[in-house]
């Protein structure tokens, strides 16, 4: 049973029940009868879904800022720091090279865009083609500046927030991200005891928002029914038809990957592996029903910190960097999708070519943590140009599918996250006590 | 009457009333001329009348400016048949007199223009526009058949092969030299196929337009058309490969053996619409600063013909677009394979 506070203030009614896993399970089995059978009961039970969403994503801003400025600055006090920052360097980009190596060669070695039949080509052709001319331009004239969003000078300029305020108020994670580590470290290295209090407001602000997340947890069965509800109708299924090489093959290496991670977390955090299944139940339902790797921030530092025992301080650290800056779900897919539409376009693969996947799927990972929706997709042109490959046609179909592969995306960003997180963290020494009698049966 | 004399009583009684009574003598003399000249000329042709009515309105001036001359009348009687040739166009006369019209058309079939329907017959959109005249002279179709490239169509129809040519001909200047073109039928923009992997591979510039503006790199057209005029004019820094067909080209832009195929909007929409399964090969690019003319082609006396061909054109209901046509011909598309 995960609990995000051991002990809820919530007045003695008994909706403990909204929060048992049959109840979930109902709403799941529910969720999926009116996405796949009732589309339109699915649009009118959709602002049910939108309003626990806007719900969750309230919280993330406030949890973000003081969770990382927070333990951040108690990090630099501990004298801990440089033993923290050091982990920090080595096992992030090794985990990103490390996914993004994975998701290639399986790519390479499954093939799924290799001798696609003239069928599966014909259909994939009439995805690209939807409107007859992809380009209507004139010969004289001005010419029109294009929007563009792949550019890595322009993602890394953008990453120092000018208006802090603004970044907020827009909702610019990595820019508020910036900021807080900057803040936290600057916070940690004052030494005076004026902070003090500063970090005990933190530290409130922190626990009242926990607090939110934690009633959110009643209305999970109704915000979940009403999420999947309406992913399920959205998706097509002709579609899934013409990309099922490339689907099933992108969701065997999401699926690769989160029994890697569960495994890192077991062995990490020392339980069993039902234990730790059990522990990621609430980040992991919430990621495939909200498809935001943010609104699950929340669940992933409970679940690590309260049912796992890691060191809460760096929990609170880490986990909201490797989630908002790894991306690892996103490095994942755009490895094999690079590999995919080489393989589409029949272009020779050799060991040159599979180093600028690598790298190159790392930065366009990255990179997607400034956007959201479809630019996110855009971020392969990252990859796909210096391969020279062109990313008009393929975008189509990648769009195509992102009903599809995003839930999966997005489990594979917060579990990855969260082993990352297992990697650095240690295991709290005192709460021993709290491993409840059922994690030792297994 | 009355109100003329109640006018002259009233105003100035002399000089009025002359005026009127000489006013009135004219009117009389006239009418009994009309009456008198009408009355002959219908006596001298009657046979005119119903099978030729423009020798008829000929005749009729002629007959008005001798009409003080009533012994003339038997003399334009007797030369009645001689006259009716000589005042007929000839370019009009000699397709009456074969009694079928002479249309050039590329022998090759290029849907939805010329093609071949089920049971063999031509048919498309040039074969309508000729039957339509044909059936508005009043005489058979015979279409030629024997030019293999679209110069060779106007070269037919400039060496007197044909009595003109509606064979999906774009206007141009250089062809306008030796011929005569009607207006246009059908207006469309030019368009290029070009290979995604290529294009991606063009170094130029980030902007595609950019790229696509200073193309370099071989550019199919095909042999003998327009587009290899356009092309020098527009892509000047584009090296021309003229192949025969246009299903060469679309074939060479596909595998990558040339950057890009060169013709009309129409041809690159057909292109997507008969061959999906190459669209992630194909990107589709219509240039809206251009234009590509359908016309027919006339040789350059034979100026009444067009001027009817133009006259036909104007009196059409609905103006030809793109997609009207390719969607009245739709399923000629879908079941031929895109030939040329």
């Amino acid at each position: 049973m995960t609990t995000y506070l051991k002990k809820s203030r919530l007045p003695h009614i008994s909706v403990e029940w909204l929060r048992s896993p049959w109840c979930i399970l109902v709403s799941v089995v529910l969720g999926v009868y009116i996405g796949t059978s009732l589309p339109p009961v699915a649009e009118a039970i959709a602002p049910i879904g939108n309003l626990y969403l806007g719900l969750l994503k309230m919280c993330v801003l406030p949890i973000l800022l003081s969770a990382i400025s927070n333990s951040i600055g108690r990090l630099m006090q501990s004298h801990d720091a440089k033993q923290y920052v050091q982990r920090i360097l080595i096992v992030f980009p090794v985990a990103m090279f490390g996914m993004s190596a994975l998701a290639a060669v399986i790519a390479i070695l499954t093939g799924p865009g290799r001798n696609l039949s003239a069928a599966t080509l014909e259909s994939l052709g009439g995805l690209v083609n939807q409107s007859s001319i992809d380009l209507e331009m004139s010969l004289t004239g001005p010419i029109p500046v294009e929007e563009s969003g792949t550019n890595l000078a322009s993602f890394i300029l953008n990453m120092v927030p000018e208006n802090i305020f603004l970044a907020l108020s827009e909702g610019q994670t990595l820019k508020v991200l910036i900021f807080a580590i900057v803040f936290g470290i600057s916070l940690g290295l004052i030494k005076n005891a004026n902070t003090e209090p500063l970090f005990n407001i933190l530290d409130s602000i922190y626990s009242a928002f926990n607090q939110v997340i934690h009633w959110l947890t009643y209305l999970l069965p109704f915000g979940l029914c009403s999420l999947l509800a309406v992913q399920l109708s959205r998706i097509g299924l002709d579609v899934l038809f013409s990309m099922v090489n490339f689907v099933v093959v992108t969701l065997a290496v999401f699926a690769a990957v989160y029994v890697l991670s569960t495994f890192i977390i077991s062995w990490r955090a020392q339980q069993s592996l039902l234990a730790v299944l059990r522990a990621q139940k609430d980040p992991t339902i919430l990621a495939l029903a909200t498809t935001s790797s943010l609104a699950c921030l929340p669940a992933a530092i409970a679940s690590l910190h309260e049912d796992l025992h890691f060191d809460r301080q760096t929990t609170d650290l880490v986990t909201p960097l490797s989630i908002t800056l790894c991306r690892f779900g996103s490095i994942i897919y755009f490895a094999a999708a690079t590999v995919f539409v080489m393989q589409l376009y029949q272009k020779p693969l050799d060991v040159g070519t599979l180093f600028i996947i690598i790298v190159g799927s790392v930065f366009a990972g990255m990179a997607t943590s400034g956007v959201t929706g479809i630019l996110t997709l855009t971020m392969l042109g990252l990859v796909l140009d210096p391969l020279k490959l062109p990313l008009d046609a393929v975008l189509v179909l990648f769009v195509a599918i992102d009903p599809i592969i995003n839930p999966f995306r997005t489990l594979s960003i917060v579990q990855t996250g969260m082993a990352t997180t297992a990697m650095i963290a240690n295991v709290q020494t005192e709460p021993q006590l709290d491993v409840a009698p059922i994690n030792q049966s297994v | 009457m009355r109100c003329c004399i109640v006018y002259s009583c009233f105003f100035a009684p002399q000089p009025l009333a002359v005026l009127a009574r000489l006013l009135k003598r004219c009117a009389t003399i006239s009418v009994c001329c009309l009456l008198l000249w009408g009355g002959g000329s219908s006596l001298t042709t009657p046979t005119a009348i119903a099978a030729q009515p423009p020798t008829v309105i000929a005749q009729t001036n002629r007959s008005a400016a001798a009409s003080d001359q009533a012994s003339r009348s038997a003399a334009a009687a007797v030369n009645n048949e001689q006259a009716e040739i000589a005042l007929m166009p000839p370019d009009i006369q000699r397709i009456v007199d074969r009694g079928k019209l002479i249309v050039a058309v590329l022998g090759n079939s290029n849907a939805p223009f010329f093609m071949t329907d089920e049971t063999g017959q031509a048919a498309g959109l040039d074969i309508q526009l000729a039957q339509a005249l044909a059936d508005q002279l009043g005489v058979d179709l015979e279409l030629n058949r024997s030019p293999d490239t679209f110069n060779a169509v106007v070269d037919t129809v400039y060496y007197r092969g044909a009595d003109m040519a509606i064979s999906k001909i774009s206007r141009t200047m250089k062809r306008a030299v030796r011929v005569r073109f009607s207006h246009p039928y059908l207006t469309m923009r030019q368009g290029l196929l070009i290979n995604r992997l290529l294009l991606a591979q063009q170094t130029n510039s980030d902007n595609v337009i950019e790229t696509i503006r200073e193309l370099t790199g071989d550019v199919g057209v095909i042999k003998g058309s327009s587009y290899v005029g356009f092309l020098q004019q527009r892509f000047p820094q584009a090296s021309i490969v003229e192949l025969d067909s246009w299903e060469d080209i679309v074939t060479a832009v596909s595998q990558g053996d040339i950057l890009a195929g060169y013709r009309d909007e129409l041809e690159i929409k057909k292109v997507v619409k008969t061959k999906p399964d190459a669209a992630l090969q194909l990107k589709t690019a219509v240039l809206t600063d251009t234009q590509d003319a359908l016309a027919m082609v006339f040789p350059w006396e034979s100026a009444h013909l067009l001027a009817f061909a133009n006259q036909y054109l104007d009196t059409l209901d609905a103006e030809y677009t793109v997609d009207s046509i390719l969607e009245e011909f739709a399923t000629y598309l879908n079941t031929q394979p895109p030939t040329l």
